[in-house]
């Protein structure tokens, strides 16, 4: 492939949200600019910067490759992540804006009036946006990698700092431009190219083997392992190797591997005859249907917990304005997301290999090349490459700043823009060292387990806080600790590798299935059992959730 | 209305508002005043709101815990592709519409039930008298002492 294209295409991406930000930073002359935009963000420009915003590496990436690898019930994760926003749509939106809140923090002390409750979701916050910026930063590393063969580290490096300078230049409101500027070029990025590889594959006489289960090759190909890694092969896999497998020398004669682990070494090359059957990872087939059930209940409801998306809900004019936008923000992302299957689909035709070497999540950017070829191919190559960044970026930003606006208000001594902007390195340093130490999670993989720690806290937060009038301090802390903190544990093991296989690998791997009832039934438990630690606020809080705007606004109170 | 009130409104334009309010409704101030009647006009429109909430939750609900059932029973990887990766996404958008039509519809009928009970005016203090901290620049937000 061509590389100048590509660098062409993510340099220009780069360079405008540096300046799109610029702009914003001309226009934000106050604090209140600076972190919320001046509230004044209307339904359709904040519906879209919060599109932009969320849709990230493991959408633009990561879903296809998911289901190249997997199949088509990866296909939940698109799924979720959209009705993820309509469960925050019914219990949370507008009752969110309304509370003032402007982080979950802000909010869970305005509830709950504890200071302590306030300082341990901090932790939380910054937690799931660490988690949640990893995978981001990979992906980054892997597209450069991939596109232009640049070393791994460059990626991530070249996001954070790009990030560092529009957080920290312009803030909120030059965030949103940024944000919404990205939305549009995320959609066309995959847009403009599917109608290239949908005629590339009519001319190709429109195959229909993707609904084979295992996929199988299209055309001869050759897979050249960079790293070494072990193949985990759920049926047997016929090849010509030229290298080292399982610790065998191997010099281009024909061999068939048996399903099972293999160990390739860095620098073997795999040949792949056309035809040939290319069987799945069996890293999840082992409690499929469980898995499925995880990623649901994790998708669906760590939506509303998210630090970014949290943030942008009070840049909304009002609860009826809040409300709305993610209305719109459904149909954007709904929209959006009608795409990544298609490529995972022409990935299980075109592709299919790509789910040896695990660096299927780079499926998206090599089929416009190698569907239409040519310079068509290399131009649609830059264009999603260019797509790609965008998503990195945008998702990025959006986290890094709710991670710095947190550190300047719970951690740093003293508050202030300044700070903030001292803040942002710092957010954004943490989960870079974790990008270029951790490897090998798949984006979306990794990303969801951010989504299963934000159910497992922020949703039992937030849907009783808003919703009931015996929440307690303690029973919030009890339910934030055992409900997330046991996710965050179970993450941890499964990232780790410390987790046995069978039944106890999966019930940590996809841990929401178990730990959002657990953090539900701790807060709901433990604030009955102290029923006299009722906040005084509670009714007054209520109120100002539930009630219009043009009601409240009366008293001239609110804005 | 006090005589010299009147009496200044003639002199005085553009008095500020905020040194008397408009006349208010009384179901208005009873939730303003954090009162037994006010906080049941509350919860009545929580209820509504929470009603709704659930409604549209256990639509989507149901429907996504039978799927993955019925994937498995159709085992038909066609019909799964096209469901999730298509069929989907509009009922989401219609639940999402009917539930913000209704929401609002009842905080319509909240602020009719509010607006027609009026009263005559009262010359208390500045609102709000309620609880909450003033909202300031974010960074400033803490809690009232």
């Amino acid at each position: 492939m061509s590389q100048t294209y590509a660098v062409v295409a993510v340099t220009a991406v780069v360079l405008a949200t540096v300046l799109v930000g610029g702009f914003g930073l001309r226009i934000s002359r106050t604090t209140s600019d600076f972190y919320v935009a001046s509230r004044t963000v209307g339904p359709g420009l904040n519906a879209a910067a919060i599109s932009g915003e969320y849709l990230s590496a493991a959408s633009f990436l990561g879903i296809a490759g998911l289901v190249l690898v997997q199949g088509p019930d990866m296909l939940w994760y698109p799924v979720g992540y959209t009705a993820g926003y309509l469960v925050l749509l019914l219990f949370v939106a507008a009752p969110l804006r309304r509370s003032g809140a402007y982080t979950l923090p802000d909010f869970a002390e305005g509830r709950l009036e504890s200071r302590a409750v306030r300082r341990l979701v901090s932790v939380f916050v910054v937690g799931a946006g660490w988690l949640y910026l990893v995978p981001q930063l990979q992906g980054a590393g892997l597209t450069l990698k991939i596109l232009t063969g640049a070393p791994g580290w460059l990626g991530p490096v070249l996001v954070a700092a790009v990030v560092v300078l529009a957080v920290a230049a312009g803030g909120m409101r030059s965030i949103t431009f940024v944000q919404a500027f990205q939305y549009w070029l995320k959609l066309t990025a995959l847009l403009i190219p599917v109608f290239f590889l949908v005629l590339a594959w009519q001319g190709d006489g429109a195959p229909r083997p993707v609904y084979d289960e295992p996929a199988a090759l299209r055309h001869q190909q050759t897979v050249r392992f960079a790293d070494t890694l072990t193949l985990r092969l759920t049926g047997p896999l016929p090849v010509r190797a030229d290298g080292t497998v399982d610790g065998r020398r191997h010099n281009g004669e024909a061999l068939t591997l048996p399903p099972g682990a293999h160990r390739v070494e860095a620098g073997t090359r795999l040949a792949l005859a056309e035809a040939t059957r290319v069987p799945g990872s069996a890293a999840r087939t082992e409690h499929p249907l469980y898995a499925t059930y995880g990623l649901i209940v994790a998708t669906f409801l760590g939506t509303m917990g998210l630090p970014h998306v949290v943030v942008r809900f009070y840049t909304s004019p009002g609860g009826r304005e809040a409300r709305r936008a993610t209305v719109v923000v459904l149909a954007l992302i709904g929209a959006f997301y009608l795409l990544p299957p298609v490529y995972g689909a022409l990935g299980r035709l075109y592709a299919p290999e790509l789910a040896l070497t695990g660096d299927a999540d780079a499926a998206v950017l090599l089929l416009p090349e190698r569907l239409v070829g040519g310079t068509g191919g290399d131009l649609l190559g830059a264009l999603v490459a260019g797509g790609a960044f965008a998503a990195f970026l945008s998702t990025a930003s959006g986290l890094t700043m709710a991670v710095a606006g947190v550190l300047t208000q719970d951690v740093l001594p003293s508050r202030g823009v300044r700070h903030f902007r001292l803040a942002t390195p710092l957010a954004i340093c943490v989960p870079l060292i974790g990008a270029l130490l951790v490897s090998g999670v798949p984006v979306a993989d990794a990303v969801g387990m951010a989504f299963a720690v934000s159910a497992s806290s922020f949703c039992p937060l937030l849907v009783l806080g808003i919703w009931w009038r015996g929440l307690t301090p303690p029973g919030a802390a009890a339910g934030l600790l055992l409900g997330g903190g046991s996710a965050l544990l179970a993450v941890a093991a499964t990232v780790l590798g410390v987790a046995p296989p069978g039944l106890l690998h999966a019930l940590l791997a996809w841990p929401a299935v178990w730990s959002v009832p657990v953090g539900f039934l701790a807060m709901i438990g433990v604030s009955l059992a102290t029923p006299g630690r009722i906040p005084a606020g509670t009714n007054a809080a209520m109120t100002r959730f539930h009630l219009p705007e043009a009601l409240a606004r009366e008293g001239g109170a609110r804005r | 209305m006090s005589p010299e009130q009147a009496a200044r409104r003639e002199t005085v334009t553009g008095e500020p508002r905020r040194v008397r309010p408009l006349p208010r409704h009384r179901a208005q101030s009873e939730i303003d005043e954090q009162t037994a009647l006010g906080g049941a006009y509350v919860r009545s429109l929580m209820r509504g709101q929470l009603r709704a909430a659930l409604t549209g939750f256990a639509v989507l609900a149901l429907t996504v815990a039978t799927l993955p059932l019925a994937f498995r029973a159709l085992d038909d990887d066609a019909v799964t592709w096209w469901v999730l990766g298509f069929a989907v996404y509009a009922p989401l958008g219609l639940i999402a519409c009917w539930y913000v039509r209704t929401a609002e519809r009842n905080e319509g009928d909240f602020a009719r039930l509010v607006a027609d009970r009026p009263t005559e005016s009262r010359p208390t203090g500045p609102y709000p008298a309620r609880v909450d901290p003033p909202e300031g620049r974010p960074t400033e937000r803490r809690p009232a002492p």
